[in-house]
Parts: C-alpha cells; sequence; structure tokens
C-alpha cells in the first residue's frame, strides 16, 4: 500500500531536514539538523546496528515518540543502508501492544528503545515482558527503569542512550554504552556529562548538559570497539 | 502523470495548486489514467505475485483474463477486508498479510512494515515505502510553501513518510508527539519558527488545549497565530469544537484515510476531502451489498491501488461509512470528494432505527461536564433493544453523578427520542483506550 504517485513533483530540498529538540536543563530547547548531519549520523547508527548483528533482510523495531525524531532518524536511515527494514511503536502505555503485535508478527533481530511506559503498557495488558522481548537477539533500553526491569526478568537488554543530538548504545559486553568519539566528546562536568561536537553540525553543541549521570571508560572494550563508553552510575 | 510544473509552466510558489495538471485532470483522463493502470498493470500483477488476491480471486472462480474493461471490473472483481488481511497474517505467519507482490530485498524504497491505529482491535499491516506522498498535494492547499516550516504533531507508528512528504515539497518539518503534553513546546517553537502547517489536530488535543490555556495561562489564539490552516482528522469535528476554533481563530482542513491506500483531504471549499485519484480508485458501495449507491449518498468505501506494484488491495472494503461525490468543486479540482461518517460496524439499530456515534455526539457535548464528547456506545449486537452509552466525564464529584446522569439522558433524549442506559466514568479512563488522537466509539461491553 502506498499513497505514492507517478513522477510527483519535488521542491529542493530545504537546507534543514527537521527541528527536533535536546533536553538543556529540564527544558526543551529547539535543535535544527541538517541533511549532511542526518547523513553523518546514519554511519553512527549503522554501526551500532552493525555491532548488534543486524544484517540485509533484518527488521529493526524502533519504540520512540516524534520528538526524538532526530535520534531516531539515522536508526531508521541505517536500516535501509544495511539492507533491512524498520518498523515502529510510540513509547506510551497505550501502545505498548503494538510493541508485542510487532515483535510476534516481525520477528526483528534488534528492538530499541524499550523505556518505561512501555513495560507498564506491557504489564496493564496482561503481557509478560520477559515473554514478548525474549526472542529478540538484541532488545536496547531507554530510561533505567526499563532497564531495571528487565534485569529483574532475568533478561540481558543493552543501553541506548540519547546523548542530545546523538545517541550511544551498549556492546554485547554490556559494560558501558559506546558513543563516536570521531564525531563527538563527552567530558565529565561535575557528577554529569557535557557534549561538544567535533564534526560540524548545523546546530553546534558546546559542553552541552546531558541528563545522563556517569563517569567515560575509555580503556578498550572487549567487544574489540576501541570508542570510548559511557558508563551510567 | 506529468505536470505542467515540471515543464516549467505554473511551476512557481504562487501557483494555485501543487500538481495542477494532475489536480485538476478532466474526469475522463482521470477514468483513462485507471483503467489504464489497473487493468493493463496492477490486476494481473496482484492477482500473480499477491498470495491473498492470488486466493481471493480463485476461489472466486475469475481470472485477470475475464476483466476486460472496467464494468467487468466492477461486476466480476471479488472483495477482500480488513480481516481477510489480518486473517492471512495470522493463520500463514505472513507479516505483511498476503499483500506483498516482490521480495522485500527487490524492493529498493521499501521502509518496512507498520500499523493502522488499531482502534478496533490489533493493527492491520500496512506497508510503506520510503519517500515522499501525495499528502504533498494537502499541504500546499493548506498554505504550506517551500522554506516554510510545518508542525507535524503526530506518533510514530505509521512511519516517516508524513515528514518526508514535508521535505519533499521543500518544507521543513518541526517534530511534536501527539499530545496535550506538547503544548509549552507548540508555543514556544511556534514563537521561534512561525510555522505555517500543522498536521494534525485531534480532538483530544483540541480538548487538552482548552484545558490547559487557562492553567499555564497562554491564549489558544497565539498558539495558533501563525498557521495559515490546520489539518484537523481522527473523528468527526463536533459543533463545539468548531467553534472553540472559530473563537481560536484557527482555519481547519478535514482530514481522513481512504482505506489504507491513501489518504484525503479538504480544499478551501471546505465541501468534502478531496480523493488523490491518481492513486487509489474509490466505490461507494450499499454497505449490505455490492450495488453502487447514487452520488452523494451514505455507503461504504472501496478501495482498490491502482498503481501500487508493491503491495496493492484490489476492493478492499474499508467499514469506512462515506458520501462520495464526482461532481465539480468550487476549488477547480476534479477528483472525488468524500464526507466520512463514521464505520459501518459502529452502527446499532434500536428498534430498528439506525443510531451512529456521531447522532450522539452533538448531545454529549451539550452537558458541561461531558463537554469533550467523550463517549462510547455499547454495542453487544447490531440490534438491540435499549441505547447503552459509556461517557467521559470531568470537572464533577462523584456526588453530583446521578444528576449528571439525568442531565446527560435528558440530552439525548430529547436530540435522538431515545431514553438511554448511561455509565459514567472518568474522561481520563476513556483517553487510556485509544492511540493518541481519537478513542474508540464502540465497545462489546
Amino acid at each position: 500500500m502506498s499513497m505514492q504517485a507517478l513522477d510527483m513533483h519535488l521542491e529542493p530540498p530545504a537546507p534543514v531536514w527537521g527541528v527536533g529538540r535536546v533536553r538543556v536543563g529540564g527544558q526543551a530547547v529547539p535543535w535544527p539538523v541538517s541533511h549532511e548531519d542526518m547523513h553523518d549520523e546514519t554511519a553512527v547508527a549503522a554501526a551500532q546496528l552493525a555491532a548488534c548483528g543486524f544484517a540485509a533482510g533484518d527488521t529493526v523495531l524502533l519504540v520512540s515518540m516524534l520528538s526524538h525524531a532526530i535520534n531516531v532518524g539515522p536508526l531508521e536511515y541505517a536500516a535501509a543502508r544495511l539492507g533491512g527494514l524498520y518498523s515502529a511503536a510510540e513509547a506510551t502505555p497505550y501502545d505498548a501492544y503494538r510493541a508485542a503485535a510487532l515483535c510476534r508478527q516481525l520477528a526483528p533481530r534488534v528492538v530499541v528503545g524499550v523505556c518505561a511506559e512501555t513495560i507498564q503498557g506491557l504489564q496493564e495488558s496482561g503481557f509478560d515482558p520477559a515473554a514478548v522481548f525474549g526472542a529478540v537477539p538484541v532488545v536496547a533500553t531507554a530510561d533505567d527503569e526499563a532497564h531495571a526491569a528487565l534485569v529483574a526478568l532475568g533478561m540481558a537488554p543493552r543501553r541506548w542512550l540519547r546523548l542530545g543530538p546523538t545517541t550511544a548504545l551498549e556492546c554485547a559486553a554490556r559494560r558501558g554504552a559506546h558513543y563516536d568519539a570521531d564525531r563527538w566528546a563527552v567530558e565529565p562536568d561535575g557528577p554529569r556529562l557535557v557534549l561538544t561536537n567535533r564534526a560540524p553540525r548545523l546546530t553546534p553543541s558546546r559542553r552541552l548538559p546531558l541528563d545522563v549521570v556517569g563517569g567515560i571508560e575509555t580503556a578498550p572494550c572487549e567487544c574489540g570497539s576501541a570508542q570510548p563508553r559511557i558508563v551510567p552510575r | 502523470m506529468k505536470t505542467q510544473e515540471t515543464t516549467g509552466q505554473d511551476a512557481g510558489p504562487g501557483r494555485r495548486f501543487y500538481e495542477p495538471a494532475v489536480e485538476t485532470l478532466p474526469r475522463a483522463d482521470i477514468a483513462a489514467f485507471q483503467e489504464r493502470h489497473l487493468l493493463g498493470d496492477v490486476l494481473p500483477f496482484a492477482c500473480e505475485h499477491s498470495p491473498l488476491l492470488r486466493e481471493t480471486w480463485q476461489r472466486a472462480g475469475v481470472a485477470p483474463g475475464d476483466i476486460g474493461s472496467m464494468a467487468d471490473f466492477f461486476a466480476a472483481a471479488p472483495f477482500i477486508d480488513k480481516e481477510a488481511i489480518k486473517r492471512f497474517r495470522d493463520e500463514r505467519g505472513d507479516p505483511y498479510g498476503g499483500l506483498l507482490c516482490r521480495r522485500p530485498a527487490d524492493i529498493a524504497n521499501l521502509a518496512g512494515i507498520f500499523g493502522t491505529g488499531g482502534t478496533t482491535g490489533e493493527p492491520t499491516p500496512v506497508t510503506v515505502l520510503r519517500g515522499p506522498t501525495v499528502m504533498m498535494r494537502d499541504f500546499w492547499e493548506s498554505g504550506v510553501r517551500p522554506g516554510d516550516h510545518l508542525s507535524v504533531v503526530l506518533f510514530t507508528f505509521r512511519g516517516a513518510g508524513t515528514n518526508e512528504t514535508v521535505r519533499g515539497m521543500g518544507a521543513v518539518p518541526l517534530f511534536f508527539n501527539h499530545t496535550p503534553l506538547e503544548i509549552p513546546a507548540l508555543l514556544e517553537f511556534g514563537r521561534r519558527f512561525r510555522p505555517t502547517g500543522w498536521y494534525l489536530l485531534s480532538n483530544v488535543m483540541i480538548n487538552g488545549i482548552e484545558q490547559m490555556a487557562p492553567q499555564i495561562g497562554f491564549d489558544p489564539a497565539e498558539l495558533f497565530a501563525s498557521y495559515r490552516n490546520v489539518i484537523y482528522a481522527g473523528e468527526p469535528l463536533g459543533a463545539r469544537a468548531r467553534r472553540l476554533l472559530d473563537a481560536w481563530g484557527v482555519r481547519i482542513l478535514s482530514h481522513t484515510a481512504v482505506g489504507d491506500v491513501s489518504a484525503a483531504t479538504e480544499c478551501q471549499a471546505r465541501d468534502g476531502c478531496h480523493v488523490w485519484e491518481d492513486t487509489v480508485l474509490v466505490e461507494c458501495l450499499d454497505p449490505d451489498g455490492t450495488a453502487p449507491v447514487p452520488d452523494g449518498e451514505r455507503g461504504e468505501l472501496v478501495v482498490t491501488s491502482i498503481i501500487d506494484t508493491v503491495a496493492p488491495v484490489l476492493r478492499c472494503r474499508t467499514d469506512d461509512l462515506v458520501r462520495l461525490t464526482r461532481a465539480p468543486c468550487a476549488c477547480g479540482r476534479t477528483h472525488a470528494r468524500i464526507w466520512p461518517l463514521g464505520r459501518k460496524t459502529d452502527e446499532v439499530l434500536i428498534d430498528g432505527r439506525s443510531v451512529m456515534p456521531v447522532d450522539v455526539w452533538g448531545a454529549v457535548e451539550t452537558v458541561h461536564e461531558t463537554r469533550a464528547g467523550l463517549f462510547q456506545v455499547i454495542r453487544s449486537a447490531r440490534q438491540m433493544d435499549r441505547l447503552r452509552l459509556r461517557v467521559g466525564y470531568q470537572d464533577a464529584r462523584p456526588g453530583v453523578l446521578p444528576a449528571l446522569r439525568t442531565r446527560l439522558a435528558d440530552a439525548i433524549g430529547e436530540r435522538l427520542g431515545l431514553v438511554p442506559e448511561i455509565e459514567l466514568v472518568p474522561a481520563g479512563d476513556l483517553l487510556r483506550l485509544g492511540p493518541p488522537h481519537k478513542i474508540p466509539r464502540v465497545a462489546k461491553r
């Protein structure tokens, strides 16, 4: 089913891909990103998915809200770049049933973004989260509550962190979430972390305060990646 | 289908329509286009490659070769419906519901598989391609132009097609979740970017804006000040909501799904939602039969893909009741228009009399505590002795509920001539039942 017509007229694209948001000091700050930004972040996301074993023919299920578009868009593009597909569910209690249905119907290789609302919605609807996600090879959580809930159910989720306009994802070692240090610098600032862009970005990040509390681990990871990790506290 | 813009004529931002040549195509040319593509391409391809359609046509004893004209198609082509798609998916373990005509790996622009809203049960699978859609024509009609910002106030479960459509017409999407909790961000981003388009507004958002305006201290008129038009969808727009929008200075264009094949949106004439007939063939049939109803009369919408060779549908009964006309529109476009009326399975017969949720709506919203219009018809069977309703209330203490129930029953009785049986529940209980932009209007119990 498609809403596309033959030979549709297209206008030249605007230089801005979209205006997302980043939380700074508890406030949602508008965050314009360019097509070049998204292209570059897609490389980051493709490396993340590949590290999950995602390959051609696989499906990734993205659990998110539209306000997360600048973090999730690169994963959508990365799925295509790797020859796979994506599907989506809202990160709300209501839509948890959809995440459950899609896990059953599509057998995704990776689910990214499972959050407290998803767990709550599954439990309220009578689903066992361990049964819903049990057959998914890689499940990445978006917050501490969901992570703790799945661990309590005997699962081994990875952490997916939204770091302002970029993201970090744990590898199979689960010893912290790898971020792309070629493009981004993450530094401690008291108990919290701050982010600065190394690669050009339409909206620069200069010691952008992150909502993540944790430390930086630069020692080599057993997964073989040289990228540093954020270890949440 | 080539447009004048591609040849340079009428190509500027001042042009009346996004694709003038297509949007004002003479009716005879629309019919010829549909016949050429449906009978020449989609029908034989779908019947060969779509497992569901192949089986459906074989079971009906009809072969594509039997169809030599559109008259043959209307006379002999068998129907499918959403239940058939879901049944095929569940019984065969095919997430595409038997509609996919090619291997996913062979479809270069396949984004993935998504689902409908799920208001009436488990979502129907929807295959989505990457890239912009024909809704560029609707956004243009709403006043959005290249370089403008458009507030996409939406959910993620249908994929990123809307965002790609906004970019396809050279505009910039602003991303918002479809919840009243986003109002502070809508205000702040609106002041900074002055967006001209909004997709989409719903009854849930309108109620949220009304409630939150005094709580957090903003003027709804300011919230909507920069928008040339706002696209509304989800459910029929009630009279009370329309009065609120008028007071806020909001110009609404109603929008509705066309099965799961396409979408339709009102033009500036606001006299029905235009269906893009270069993407979909629409029929309006007797809900209990197969005969077409007269132009403008109530019937069930039946859709057929005419250019889709990825996951086409042929004669899919949508369960949606509409009025449909192919009469010329005052705006100058020539494509058919529909007015959504509700779902066929929403109808109840009380003592033989048809009652749809839209009939109840106007009465429910006249009572202050139920003004949000949140209610469900309890439909244990199509024919019932009594109208049973579950109605959401706000701003009412438990002690006043018996009196509220009486006032509400009187209002409904006066409007419908029926004495309803009413269960009152907190409004939030109903909001939790639906996707972000609507609630299920019918419940079995």
